[in-house]
């Protein structure tokens, strides 16, 4: 009677073990999760000068009828990313003045040392193309090079105004 | 001796013969009981984040971008042998892309300041798995990576997207 009873346990921890086994050999578990990631590139520039100041020292006309700014060359590095062509424009905000004595802007002229940048003379009423970047993305850089018309008739004086340098979509 | 006292001397003479008798009967029976329990490698993971953004940002002043979230909380589970060693490694499947512009998967980086078997740093890849963690033997290991885009103006202009893929291995 008590071989019995005992025979019964055995024969269900038996059961009990086969059912929880697993049919295999225990295997490795691999497990997996994602993670996307995303990235916004918008449209964006900056422009570097070499210089803040341009200076233009006094100079005999006939001699000297044209003046090469004191800083000359000035570095230029434009950075680009964009979907259009971008244009950079440079405008003065006014003539050179020095009280009411006046040497317009436009006496002020500049070349460029290679494409996409441009030379060109100054003006106070429209913006001068000073380069032209295509689509896309890029590091582009030269130098420009300043001059001022020495005209006859400047009163003796120190003269100055602003140009503004803008990067612009056309 | 009377009758009675006999008669008692025999009862318990008899009573006591019964006992051995039955002391004679009784038997000790021992039986095991095998309990068997099996643990199978197991592995379980789990980030709180599905997907992290880099915003666009000027290259020179911001040459590297954090992502948003700032980082990303991994959970990594596991069972295996005491001397089994777990890994948790990231892919990516393919590059950033945006149409026909990409941007390498290489340029996101991911730091961490977990310690425990956490790597401190990784770049992400395409073409192999990257270490992100291991350690040796069951647990459960919590983490978090930050991850960083190196910014540049060759970059053209899109919304770049990657999918890439944790998994973790307790073998």
């Amino acid at each position: 009677m008590v071989r019995r009873s005992v025979s019964r346990m055995v024969a269900a921890g038996i059961s009990v073990f086969l059912a929880f086994a697993p049919a295999g050999k225990a295997g490795a578990d691999t497990t997996s999760a994602n993670l996307t990631i995303n990235v916004s590139v918008l449209s964006s520039a900056n422009l570097t000068l070499g210089a803040n100041t341009l200076s233009f020292r006094a100079a005999d006309p006939i001699t000297h009828p044209v003046i090469a700014a004191v800083e000359n060359p000035i570095p230029v590095i434009a950075k680009v990313r964009s979907n259009d062509p971008l244009t950079l424009l440079v405008i003065a905000l006014d003539d050179l003045r020095n009280g009411d004595a006046v040497i317009p802007a436009s006496a002020i002229t500049w070349t460029a040392a290679g494409a996409p940048f441009m030379g060109g003379a100054l003006s106070k009423v429209s913006g001068q193309p000073a380069a032209r970047f295509p689509t896309g993305s890029g590091i582009y850089s030269s130098y420009f090079n300043f001059f001022l018309e020495n005209g006859a008739g400047y009163l003796p004086g120190t003269y100055s105004t602003t140009i503004n340098y803008t990067l612009t979509t056309p | 001796m009377s009758t009675i006292a006999r008669r008692s001397v025999m009862a318990l003479l008899g009573l006591a013969a019964a006992l051995a008798a039955g002391t004679a009967m009784a038997a000790n029976d021992a039986q095991n009981l095998t309990i068997n329990a099996t643990v199978s490698a197991a592995a379980k993971l789990s980030l709180d984040a599905a997907a992290i953004s880099f915003a666009s940002a000027d290259a020179d002043s911001t040459p590297s971008i954090p992502s948003s979230p700032a980082a990303v909380n991994i959970t990594a589970k596991a069972k295996t042998g005491s001397s089994q060693t777990v890994t948790l490694t990231v892919q990516s499947g393919g590059d950033l892309t945006s149409g026909t512009d990409v941007i390498p998967i290489s340029q996101v980086t991911w730091t961490s300041g977990s310690g425990g078997g956490w790597s401190a740093n990784g770049t992400m890849s395409k073409s192999a798995p990257q270490t992100v963690a291991s350690w040796t033997g069951s647990g459960s290991r919590t983490g978090s990576n930050s991850y960083a885009l190196a910014n540049s103006w060759d970059y053209a202009t899109g919304s770049y997207t990657a999918v890439t893929t944790y998994t973790l291995t307790s073998p």
